[in-house]
């Protein structure tokens, strides 16, 4: 009798623990890529004084695409990326709900990859044993923000990489794309995925709330985008009237050569295509959308000094 | 279904613990058969078929040998009919593995060796489905019959014993490789769970999952790059991958052997050890005593053992020792044995070239250290070296080290050609210079590396203390009970809160579960 009191205590007291310790880990709102999400907020916080113009959002296709320091160099244009490595559509409404607390840009870019792929918290897609078990314990859904706890940049004030680069991630290798032309017209549409319209007006209405544009962007890669997933995302812009720009469909004018523009075979573009974007795009930014350059305002100095630090060359 | 899952510890197995203590003992083992039948379900399905069907043919094989062996023949005609009957079932289960792991294998050999001749043939290969564990029931199959056939085993007159036996749901995907006496009769007996097995078996769990998510999940993505990615890599590199793949194995097999171990205890069922601190062995042969166990040991009863007493390699071994004299005539018949060995183990763990190499590779490094130990007990105490000196050991220690890490590397090689030109970088591109920026570039953050690090130290640290032995488990126990509960608490979170599992993980299936 007393083993078996003994035993309930022990698992019950274990118990208790894992639920408190859910409250600790759990975050504001249920995400999916909770570390990545709250690495992005962390790098920010180094950030979080100076106004954008223009601020990114997305999984790793927008930090691998638009170049901020580009950005600035050559248009004049404050910019930070926010793309979440892996980030679903909920991870990046939660994002922008934080940054945008205190910012006011002029547009927001969204990459549209997180549209074709669930949008909702963690769950384990072979595993509905896992999610039970997820939802009564929080902590084994969350258990990963642990590495939040113990960032370098809170604990030692050592910036990342990232946070460097104001969000974008420079990956120079390359690995070429060996597939066919990747955008063949069709009239199928793919559909968006479990979740995605909630969270995409959601986010249609905070942009719209904080005065910013939104701006809808399908970034170069051949084994994400294709043709039906061009259709989906038109009839959704048209819809919303808002504006929707496909680089898959632009790569002759942005010069676009799979052969060298990618390093990791067709996924993410790499830096020398991360330059050809953030080229045409900084041309569409400032042109379509009036952003004025900052180039030679001395109340910008802060940004050519940052400027002086970046270490790869922007051409 | 796998060990690495919440389904197994939190559903699966407390399901089956509860059912079986609450059947009346006589009907306990029917509990253990179905648990048994819905693990290998869930994992092969249909391929069940293939379990049930070796089952009958071992069960009536081994009573047929035992019909032969209690018969009134004469002892000549009966050694010899019992013998035939043995092949027989050996080679019956033998065929099945041979025709689903190594039709593919053996087709592209024949097509090669045809291309010599300037012919062109092609073979298509086969895709067969492989039902889970069928490397490891099949030698404990083999095991079985033989020790039916050399009268150490008596043959089982119920057929669910046997069947029990092979398909115990602990050991299915990654053995141990059991004798029936040491868990055929525990399995149909129906002993009650009690609580110091209950209490023992899950720790023994918590401390698989420990090595499993803390370590050997964790360093998958990083191994996978280097060994993916090799000619890209400078040569330092490949040896981190060549550590931190062996890192990663250990603690993945062995994890699942403390894991699989546990469910065993807690049902009060003593599953043979298949580690002791392998990387404190001092040499191969001794590594190879101290890692998979009871591979080694069913190397040892039924390949080695018979073939080194067999008669044509005895003869052998005399005319050897004729010509040559007794000092090469006594490596004769254990060199071919060990050959016989180090091929099968090859073979059994995969029908790849590399996985002969690595046989082939352990076979060599044995035989050397079999053939210069005399000749180095003299060199040392010629010398006054102390062999039992720190220094002494740490050299054995290391050199031992080095050749695991080799070996494996190749093992892990997609390829054998793979594996040498990894080799060859090692010296022609080492590049010392770029390791520490090449460490920043592997897919395997700062902090998760240091946590890892941190199960590498615990893990050696209860090695160390293991070596001694000592238990840590009951050393704990004896502690008062807040500090206990504290210890446990602490591992458990740690494993939680640290493991790599979930959100920003991928899932890493099981190494030797593919054998």
């Amino acid at each position: 009798m007393k083993k078996i009191l003994s035993s309930i205590a022990f698992i019950g007291g274990f118990v208790a623990v894992l639920l408190l310790l859910g409250i600790v880990f759990k975050p504001e709102e249920e995400l999916n890529r909770a570390y990545a999400v709250d690495r992005k907020l962390v790098d920010y916080e180094t950030d979080y004084e100076l106004k954008y113009d223009v601020m990114f959002y997305g999984d790793s296709l927008s930090y691998t695409s638009f170049i901020p320091a580009y950005l600035w160099k050559h248009y004049g244009i404050t910019s930070y990326n926010f793309g979440c490595a892996n980030g679903k559509l909920n991870d990046v409404y939660y994002l922008m709900k934080e940054t945008l607390l205190n910012q006011h840009p002029k547009v927001v870019v969204l990459e549209t990859d997180s549209f074709f792929v669930y949008a909702g918290k963690y769950m384990d897609a072979d595993d509905n044993i896992n999610n039970v078990f997820y939802d009564f314990f929080p902590v084994l859904r969350y258990h990963n923000r642990w590495k939040t706890l113990l960032n370098a940049t809170k604990l030692f004030g050592k910036e990342s990489e990232s946070a460097k680069n104001k969000g974008y991630i420079c990956k120079k290798a390359v690995v070429p794309y060996e597939g066919e032309q990747w955008m063949n017209k069709t009239d199928e549409e793919e559909p968006f995925g479990e979740n995605v319209e909630y969270y995409f007006n959601k986010i249609r209405d905070m942009v719209e709330e904080n005065g910013a544009k939104l701006v809808l962007v399908s970034t170069v890669s051949p084994l994400t985008y294709n043709y039906s997933k061009h259709n989906s995302l038109v009839k959704l812009s048209e819809k919303y009237g808002i504006d929707y720009y496909d680089f898959n469909l632009d790569t002759d004018v942005i010069g676009v050569d799979m052969a060298k523009d990618t390093y990791d075979g067709g996924y993410h573009p790499n830096y020398r295509l991360a330059c050809k974007l953030s080229r045409y795009f900084g041309k569409v930014l400032s042109e379509k959308y009036s952003i004025k350059s900052h180039l030679g305002d001395p109340d910008y100095e802060n940004w050519n000094k940052w400027l002086k630090t970046i270490k790869y060359q922007l051409k | 279904m796998s060990y690495g899952i919440l389904a197994y510890y939190a559903v699966f197995l407390p399901i089956v613990l509860l059912v079986y203590q609450l059947m009346p003992k006589k009907y306990r083992f029917i509990a253990l058969l179905a648990a048994n039948v819905t693990f290998f379900c869930l994992i092969s399905k249909w391929l069940i078929v293939y379990l049930i069907a070796a089952s009958v043919l071992t069960y009536y094989v081994a009573l047929w040998i035992e019909k032969i062996k209690d018969s009134n023949l004469d002892s000549k005609i009966k050694t010899g009919k019992a013998k035939r009957a043995l092949a027989l079932g050996i080679i019956a289960n033998l065929l099945v593995i041979i025709v689903l792991k190594y039709t593919n294998f053996l087709g592209g050999v024949v097509c090669d060796v045809i291309h010599i001749f300037n012919k062109n043939v092609t073979f298509s290969p086969i895709h067969f489905l492989v039902p889970i564990g069928m490397s490891f029931y099949t030698l404990e199959i083999i095991a079985y019959l033989t020790d039916v056939y050399r009268g150490t085993q008596k043959a089982q007159h119920n057929f669910i014993k046997v069947f029990l036996f092979l398909s115990f749901f602990p050991q299915i995907m990654e053995g141990p490789i059991a004798r029936f006496s040491q868990t055929g009769d525990a399995l149909y007996e129906g002993k009650k769970i009690t609580f110091d097995n209950l209490k023992l078996g899950y720790q023994r769990i918590l401390w698989g999952l420990f090595k499993k998510l803390i370590i050997a999940d964790r360093l998958n993505s990083a191994v996978n790059q280097i060994f993916d990615n090799y000619n890209k890599m400078p040569g330092s590199i490949i040896v981190l991958g060549a550590i931190l793949f062996t890192t990663q194995l250990y603690n993945e097999f062995s994890g699942a052997m403390d894991i699989i171990l546990g469910s065993g205890q807690i049902l009060g069922i003593n599953l043979p050890e298949n580690f002791r601190q392998p990387f404190f062995a001092k040499s191969a042969s001794e590594f190879w005593r101290r890692w998979h166990i009871t591979l080694g040991t069913f190397f040892k009863d039924y390949i080695f053992y018979p073939v080194s007493l067999a008669k044509p390699v005895k003869k052998l071994a005399k005319k050897v020792k004729k010509r040559c004299g007794k000092s090469v005539g006594k490596f004769v018949a254990p060199a071919i044995a060990l050959f016989c060995v180090w091929i099968c183990n090859g073979l059994w763990h995969g029908a790849n070239w590399n996985f002969i190499f690595y046989g082939m590779y352990y076979f060599v490094i044995i035989l050397i250290e079999n053939i210069t130990e005399e000749p180095i007990k003299k060199l040392t105490a010629k010398l006054h070296i102390n062999t039992k000196s720190f220094f002494y050991n740490s050299f054995r220690t290391v050199k031992l080290f080095i050749i695991v890490i080799v070996g494996e590397m190749f093992y892990n090689a997609t390829t054998l050609k793979d594996g040498f030109l990894m080799f060859k970088r090692i010296f022609t591109d080492f590049q010392a210079s770029r390791f520490v920026s090449y460490i920043g570039k592997l897919r395997i953050a700062k902090n998760d590396l240091a946590i890892c690090f941190i199960g590498v130290i615990i893990v050696t640290i209860v090695g160390v203390i293991h070596e001694k032995n000592i238990s840590v488990r009951d050393k704990v126990a004896q502690w008062k009970l807040p500090v206990r509960w504290l210890f446990w608490y602490g591992i458990m979170l740690f494993v939680i809160i640290f493991g790599a599992y979930g959100s920003g993980y991928a899932v890493v299936d099981l190494i030797y579960a593919g054998y």
